[in-house]
């Protein structure tokens, strides 16, 4: 670790969460290394208007050996370091009112990201959400897109996902973190984490190591996760709720917001709805509607344009009646029932059939739905 | 004085004849029980002093010493209190020496009544394959053992009346054999009476006729208790060789006293959550049958499934498998059959609400896979049927066309159960959940389409192993509903129907 990384590690470890101290205390010296040296002779007269508990801080980190200590920790951890005077450190990051000063971060941190999009939305989502931020985030890193994370529970792991599924090369998916990078929150996600890494991700977070997922780290990680991105999906949003505050934070720093509409009765995305109501998301039903803000090519997909197409004959008696009864609406398997003259065991062979060439989906509760993402059906003339 | 008199034990579900020998020496006035009697059996003695004094027979004043021979064996319970008092009573002089080859079993009232007994049935099936053909038992024992056909059953009143009648003054009448009638079925709930859910209805017909286990997931409310109530009211009738077994077993515990005889209705046992390993897969120190064997040819029924201890689920893997369970205690060691139709039901997750349309389910993922996982795999792996069962509308519950009464189900059941016993009857098994891999090679081969089918399954479910091969036995059931003796692609298409349950995967 070379020495101006020391001593960043060493003030930012001293001002912790306040990357603004930081900065400021960095623009009181030409060269850390006096600052530290002062410090070390417990001369506070730079320092005289910081808090006592930052300057106890320090001065205690200010030790050689408690830098030694926590650099070969860092190491060991295969933990990298990256601050705002690196090539590495992200561009976009680095404009906004209040970056990091230190990033801490595992796996290989390209130079240039090459279209960074974050996709956000609630834990608590619903099968509506998990599908599109799957597949929005899988057709994303297809073309070349990295999708920025915050790998929590629901959209967040579902868009993280579909991404690694696109098995593109370079970077697709980067996980902004709201804890110590050595922390797995939620602690059934390290399976995800790792996948991320082995697929040449990357994890980054401002908090120091060891840092617990607090409530309040939420709020500061998702100013990173937009200000690194070039625009922000949200992919389900409630009333109040967290993904709404990272769309205010991106418009605040000049991103564009992209928003999934939904049901207009759906509780989980009321947030959506609105934002696209008011003008302040653009809407997107597939990933060219987000490509097409940022490059020429973007193409004109749909969102389920690698559906495979079967006709509606092919479907047979009962898949037909099956057919025509979801497509308003879906159904468990009692309603179909009464939908269609048949008894109980035709009607199972028919569901796996139909489930099996995934014309439809089983959801909780015994429920079939359409499949309208891997298949059409065709009507023919 | 030397007096013999043949009595039987039991171990279990295995009898051995018990010698009962009484020798009656002058000295001073002495009464000693020896050949490991246990509480109830050293007991015995204040119970024939005051019957015999009762009866009007003078108890012997001088040193007496009863022998239960082997006088290796633990003898247990009340059964040897008559036998006891007529040994001491031929001893003593009172009686002539009574005939060989007989077997005396009775508790004794003070004043000489004789009262049941547990265990009738096991002992006099397991005496009369040894060759014993006359039996003295307590009268209200008498139907038990009535249905031992070819042996004479003497029903005993009283120690009066059995003396009464080895004298020649009075001859008991041995009791009429009695023919079996038939099983038969209770109906608590009628499948009329379940609204909607033909789905789930349709499910439980299948698991019964091939006796599979089936698994109920659904929201509170979804009607899955009451689906598994209903179930006995379709199960087919039991054949006199099934109620012997369960009788057996039932005997044992002393659930048959006083009863006509037989139990003649399949088995319904519904254990609550907090039951432990023992009370369920048996225990106690003289390794008593558990619910697993007292549900034996019938239904063993779990409700709220994950609720359970993990450890006494995990109990019924072995039992699931083989169709027997085998107790070991310090004190003895039991094989009982274990052979049962498991109901098992759940919610779909801790709140219930998971897949509901009308209430949100407020679980967290990591809450519904903490749930899911109390289930191990390789117990859901045994279960067959898993049954998702839908949210039950207020339309369902007020305007449905008139459902299937439970006769009309239990007709095809029973129907697809004789298809079963005849295809099985040089396999040594009767229904298709019993099937090993040999036999399901055998009877059940998909080809083509089939074929195909199963491969996207195993594929698209994630199927172990076994788990295919019980999709296999479930198609061959669906196929014998229909009288197919072939297994058809949409009999496959069905089976793997029961298993695409979506609640606990794709979280």
């Amino acid at each position: 670790m070379d020495e101006t990384k020391r001593l960043f590690l060493w003030l930012n470890y001293a001002t912790s969460m306040n990357p603004r101290l930081f900065m400021e205390l960095l623009s009181r010296f030409d060269d850390l290394s006096e600052a530290r040296e002062a410090i070390l002779k417990k001369d506070f007269g730079q320092f005289s208007d910081v808090s006592e508990t930052v300057r106890d801080r320090l001065a205690a980190a200010a030790d050689d050996r408690f830098l030694d200590r926590y650099c070969a920790w860092l190491e060991r951890n295969g933990v990298g370091v990256v601050t705002p005077e690196d090539d590495e450190y992200p561009s976009l990051l680095s404009e906004i009112y209040d970056p990091p000063s230190v990033l801490f971060y595992k796996g290989t941190l390209p130079k240039e990201l090459p279209l960074p999009i974050a996709m956000v939305g609630a834990r608590q989502c619903t099968d509506y959400g998990r599908e599109v931020a799957k597949l929005l985030g899988e057709q994303l890193a297809a073309r070349g897109a990295t999708v920025v994370t915050g790998l929590a529970a629901g959209i967040d792991s579902a868009a993280a996902k579909g991404a690694l599924s696109a098995g593109a090369s370079g970077c697709p998916v980067i996980g902004v973190l709201g804890c110590g990078i050595d922390v797995i929150y939620p602690q059934n996600n390290g399976e995800l984490y790792q996948s991320v890494l082995d697929h040449g991700g990357v994890l980054v977070t401002e908090f120091l190591p060891k840092t617990p997922p607090l409530q309040q780290n939420f709020p500061i990680r998702n100013r990173i996760l937009s200000g690194i991105s070039r625009g922000v999906a949200v992919i389900e949003a409630g009333e109040r709720s967290g993904a709404s505050i990272t769309a205010d934070c991106a418009r605040e720093q000049g991103r564009e917001v992209f928003a999934v509409p939904g049901r207009i009765t759906d509780p989980m995305s009321i947030g959506t709805n609105r934002m696209i109501a008011r003008g302040e998301a653009k809407p997107v039903t597939c990933a060219a509607d987000i490509l097409s803000e940022f490059c020429d090519d973007a193409g004109d997909d749909v969102l389920n344009g690698a559906a495979k197409r079967v006709t509606f004959t092919s479907l047979g008696g009962i898949g037909q009646e099956i057919y025509m009864a979801l497509l308003q609406g879906e159904k468990n398997a009692d309603e179909l029932l009464d939908w269609i003259d048949c008894s109980a065991q035709d009607l199972n062979a028919a569901l796996t059939r139909m489930l099996f060439s995934e014309v439809i989906k089983q959801l909780p509760g015994r429920i079939y739905a359409l499949d309208t993402i891997h298949t059409v059906v065709t009507f023919d003339q | 004085m030397l007096a013999k008199v043949e009595s039987y034990g039991l171990v279990a579900l295995n009898g051995y004849p018990v010698t009962v020998e009484t020798d009656i020496a002058s000295g001073l006035p002495n009464y000693e029980t020896v050949g490991l009697p246990d509480t109830a059996v050293r007991e015995s003695r204040e119970r024939v002093h005051a019957a015999i004094r009762h009866s009007g027979f003078a108890f012997p004043s001088a040193r007496i010493t009863v022998n239960l021979a082997p006088a290796d064996l633990k003898k247990e319970g009340s059964v040897y209190d008559l036998p006891i008092a007529l040994s001491i009573l031929e001893a003593s002089g009172a009686l002539r020496p009574t005939p060989k080859g007989m077997i005396v079993l009775g508790e004794l009232a003070l004043d000489g009544t004789v009262r049941p007994i547990s265990g009738i049935l096991p002992m006099l099936i397991d005496a009369f394959d040894k060759g014993y053909t006359v039996f003295y038992v307590p009268k209200d024992n008498a139907a038990e053992a009535a249905y031992i056909h070819g042996a004479t059953v003497f029903p005993v009143e009283s120690l009066s009346a059995l003396v009464q009648h080895l004298r020649g003054e009075t001859p008991l009448i041995p009791a009429e054999p009695k023919p079996f009638t038939g099983g038969t079925h209770r109906t608590a709930v009628d499948f009329s009476e379940i609204k909607g859910q033909e789905a789930a209805k349709r499910a439980a017909e299948v698991a019964v006729a091939g006796n599979h286990n089936i698994l109920l997931c659904g929201t509170p409310g979804s009607g899955k208790t009451m689906l598994a109530r209903a179930i006995p009211s379709i199960l087919p009738d039991m054949t006199f060789e099934e109620a012997l077994e369960t009788t057996k077993i039932h005997s044992i515990t002393g659930a048959m006293k006083g009863t006509d005889g037989l139990v003649t209705e399949r088995p319904f046992r519904a254990p609550h959550h907090g039951a432990s390993v023992a009370a369920l897969v048996g225990g106690g120190s003289r390794a008593m049958p558990g619910e697993i064997s007292l549900a034996h040819n019938g239904v063993l029924f779990l409700d709220e499934l994950p609720e359970f201890q993990r450890t006494v689920l995990e109990s019924l893997r072995q039992p699931l498998e083989d169709g027997f369970v085998t107790v070991s205690r310090a004190a003895a060691t039991a094989t009982y059959p274990a052979r049962f139709l498991l109901v098992a039901a759940m919610n779909p997750c801790p709140c219930g609400n998971r897949g509901s349309r009308t209430k949100p389910c407020t679980c967290t993922t990591a809450q519904i896979k903490r749930y899911a996982g109390r289930i191990s795999g390789p117990l859901l792996d045994r279960i067959d049927l898993h049954i998702e069962m839908t949210e039950v509308g207020y339309r369902e519950i007020t305007e449905r066309r008139p459902a299937e009464p439970s006769e009309t189900v239990r007709a095809r059941v029973t129907a697809a159960r004789a298809i079963q016993r005849e295809r099985f009857k040089n396999d040594g098994i009767r229904t298709n959940a019993e099937m090993n891999g040999p036999l399901i090679r055998r009877y059940c081969n998909p080809a083509g389409e089939s074929e195909k089918l199963l491969r996207d399954a195993f594929r698209r479910l994630q199927l172990s192993a076994r788990a295919y091969q019980r999709v296999l036995k479930v198609a061959r059931t669906v196929a014998d509903l229909e009288n197919s003796p072939e297994i058809r692609p949409e009999h496959y298409a069905e089976a793997i129907q029961y298993r695409s349950m979506s609640m606990l995967s794709d979280l």
